[in-house]
């Protein structure tokens, strides 16, 4: 990142190769839609490249990507109308969560009724855990995928956010919590195996 | 379920939740976490309370990975690229200073989008200058080599024999493509024709617009005005073209033919170029087995097979020769009878086609298998007469000491294996002209190339080494997959990857065996 504040392209180019697998995981989950991940991603970007003579030496690259990406997920959800406006020191978000716990709520009342002919495999488990996720508020989420996938301590991902240590402990508890009670239904159902596989 | 099962982030959590959840993290004292564990030993509920936690984290492994895209990493430094391009209104220090990122961006495997004005980007003279430089390093090479005697050049270009060298290198691929820049001195159009190119032959232009810079002044002024002088010629394509590929050439010449091309007497100078040609022609040829695709190998395999067919069918002693000595050699070599057969065959097959000892045929195993003396010090006669015996020195080969020839066998001549070798005449033009019919279209252009001279005893010359090349490159693949199916249990299991032989671990014993032989005859054609 050095090099690229010296307006260094090549370096730049390494740079997006590297992360963007990473930032487009991320905004999956993070953006309003899954299908606006890479559109998001490069905004990301564009924006990294725009501030890069403002990056400071020292600073982790990591935590400054992704502290920009959080915010243009943000105002992505935010443009695209479907989040209330949050006043991010006072109020939790108020998540979205209707689409994705309606969804989820409607597969496991449908398992828990019928015998468990099968388990959900593949891309069904994927989509399950991927609404499971969903179900969450935006800042547990962020916080879950900054810990799961960036492997952030506390103290990074507090940075990354704006937030205390402690708001970020208990932010993640809170998201640990959720997602047992969302995928608890669905293994007590046996639709899906309370073993992952190897 | 509901949403009000849901925690929202005002809402408070359990503190055995939050006290599990940083103790999974890490994120605990030394103290606490001791504590925790303790806990964890003693109630069952705080255990069964972990466990469930676990389980949501562990199911994040199922969100999938992101590939890499290169079409995405692409797009983002195209965006990039038209963040930086320079505006009109923009001072030309603010220019400078855009340049080098603007250059380094066109050829640092940068793209550039539509959105890059050719009319804004031309109004800059340096700029211009620069993309003028860009095209002149394209063909750096060809005008350090050759831009001083365009005559040379030219007649080169009126040599036949040039002509088709170049057209066989152009068609088994050894001739890197026609250069797209400096065909026009527009510099527009030559914008356009870099936006064009693949990101490694930008980062290959760039190569050769950091070595150009490097130069002092004069010899970078040398080289413009070489450039300027092609561009005038009336000829200037055809003669860029001949001087691209005039140094791709020359640059696989020997010392001794570059000087010889070199010399400032006309005739030695023609003479060494002939020579080189023609030694490029040949060398084109030798390696005409590895620009064959293994399909067509096979199919060829296949057609000599018919031609051993026809053979043994006009020859029923030939059969009988190869059963004695696959039962001599197996024996001798304490290999299975299968083995020493099908090896055998390919052996003698190989005999058809082609008549270098058998050392010199096969540099692996197989000759080990049949160590037969001849006069040439391998198996089987030479083109000439019969003459068996012990080899060039007067030794016999073998464990014996050679005292019976090869080992096992009665004596060389007498043996199964000389009877075999001796019984089989070289393959027939005819024969030879018959497998043609094995090969794809592609194949055949390929062959018609390779073969395209101006002589009819050239041609054939020609056209009977490159299918002998091919025919014994059939009969070698089929070779290397009997020696890897003769391989043991555990050393086709060590040659898998690693992800095969984890999958192969789990199955029982009779089909971990069934699956390392499938897999083993899969490799090439029996």
């Amino acid at each position: 990142m050095l090099r690229v504040r010296e307006d260094d392209a090549a370096a730049y180019e390494e740079l997006v190769r590297k992360f963007h697998p990473r930032l487009v995981r991320l905004m999956r989950t993070m953006g309003p839609r899954p299908d606006l991940a890479e559109d998001l991603t490069q905004e990301t970007f564009m924006r990294v490249w725009r501030a890069r003579h403002r990056y400071e030496a020292g600073a982790k690259f990591s935590t400054w990507l992704f502290t920009i990406a959080g915010n243009v997920a943000r105002n992505s959800a935010r443009s695209l109308g479907r989040r209330h406006e949050v006043n991010e020191v006072d109020a939790p978000s108020l998540p979205d969560t209707s689409g994705a716990m309606g969804i989820l709520a409607s597969n496991a009342l449908e398992a828990s009724g019928q015998m468990p002919t099968r388990l959900v495999e593949g891309a069904e488990r994927a989509e399950v855990v991927r609404l499971a996720v969903q179900a969450l508020g935006e800042r547990q989420r962020m916080a879950l995928m900054l810990s799961r996938f960036e492997n952030m301590s506390y103290a990074e991902i507090a940075e990354t956010m704006g937030l205390t240590t402690k708001a970020v402990k208990s932010l993640l508890s809170r998201a640990r919590v959720n997602l047992r009670e969302v995928l608890q239904p669905y293994i007590d159902a046996g639709v899906i195996s309370n073993e992952v596989d190897p | 379920m509901s949403e009000s099962v849901i925690l929202q982030d005002d809402q408070p959590v359990d503190p055995d939740d939050e006290l599990l959840v940083s103790f999974m993290d890490g994120e605990l004292s030394q103290t606490d976490r001791k504590r925790v564990e303790k806990r964890l030993v003693d109630e069952k509920n705080f255990r069964e309370r972990l466990q469930s936690l676990q389980t949501g984290w562990e199911w994040l492994d199922e969100l999938p990975e992101e590939s890499s895209s290169e079409q995405l990493v692409a797009s983002t430094i195209e965006l990039v690229v038209t963040d930086i391009a320079p505006s009109p209104s923009q001072t030309k220090r603010n220019l400078s200073d855009s340049r080098k990122p603007f250059l380094v961006a066109l050829l640092c495997g940068l793209g550039l989008v539509g959105g890059v004005s050719g009319v804004v980007a031309m109004r800059n003279a340096e700029l211009r200058k620069e993309i003028e430089d860009v095209a002149i390093v394209e063909h750096l090479d060809a005008y350090e080599l050759g831009g001083n005697d365009i005559e040379f050049l030219r007649e080169l270009a009126r040599n036949p024999r040039w002509s088709q060298m170049l057209n066989a290198q152009r068609d088994v691929g050894r001739l890197q493509p026609p250069a797209l820049l400096g065909q026009t001195d527009d510099p527009d159009q030559n914008l356009d024709l870099i936006k064009s190119l693949p990101q490694n032959q930008r980062r290959q232009l760039e190569s050769q617009l950091k070595k150009f810079r490097s130069y002092a002044p004069s010899r970078q002024r040398s080289i413009r005005e070489i450039a300027k002088s092609v561009s005038q010629q009336s000829d200037q394509s055809t003669l860029l073209a001949t001087m691209d590929a005039y140094a791709q050439w020359y640059d696989t010449l020997t010392d001794d033919q570059k000087d010889g091309i070199r010399s400032n007497d006309s005739d030695k100078r023609q003479a060494a170029v002939e020579d080189a040609i023609e030694s490029t022609l040949d060398g084109l040829l030798k390696r005409s087995g590895t620009m064959i695709s293994s399909e067509n190998l096979d199919q060829l395999y296949f057609g000599l097979t018919l031609v051993w067919v026809a053979r043994t069918n006009e020859d029923p002693k030939l059969l009988r020769s190869l059963s004695e000595a696959s039962k001599s050699v197996a024996i001798a070599r304490q290999v299975n009878v299968d083995y020493a057969a099908k090896m055998l065959k390919l052996v003698a097959m190989s005999q058809l086609v082609d008549d270098r000892p058998l050392p010199e045929r096969f540099r692996n195993g197989i000759s080990s298998l049949i160590r037969s003396p001849s006069r040439s010090g391998g198996p089987g006669p030479s083109r000439g007469p019969d003459t068996g015996g012990p080899n060039r020195d007067g030794r016999m080969s073998g464990r014996d000491g050679g005292r019976r020839g090869v080992s096992g066998f009665p004596g060389v001549r007498d043996s199964p294996l000389a009877k075999l070798f001796l019984g089989l005449s070289p393959i027939t033009d005819t024969e030879l002209e018959s497998l043609t019919e094995f090969l794809d279209d592609e194949t055949l252009d390929d062959l018609d190339s390779l073969t395209n001279l101006k002589h009819e005893i050239d041609r054939q010359f020609a056209f009977e080494s490159i299918m002998r090349i091919w025919c014994f490159e059939a009969i070698r693949r089929q070779v290397t997959a009997i020696e890897q199916d003769n391989r043991s249990m555990l050393e086709k299991y060590l040659s898998k990857e690693e992800g095969d032989r984890d999958r192969l671990d789990l199955l029982p014993p009779d089909e971990l065996k069934r699956g390392l032989d499938q897999s083993s005859r899969s490799f090439g054609r029996r």
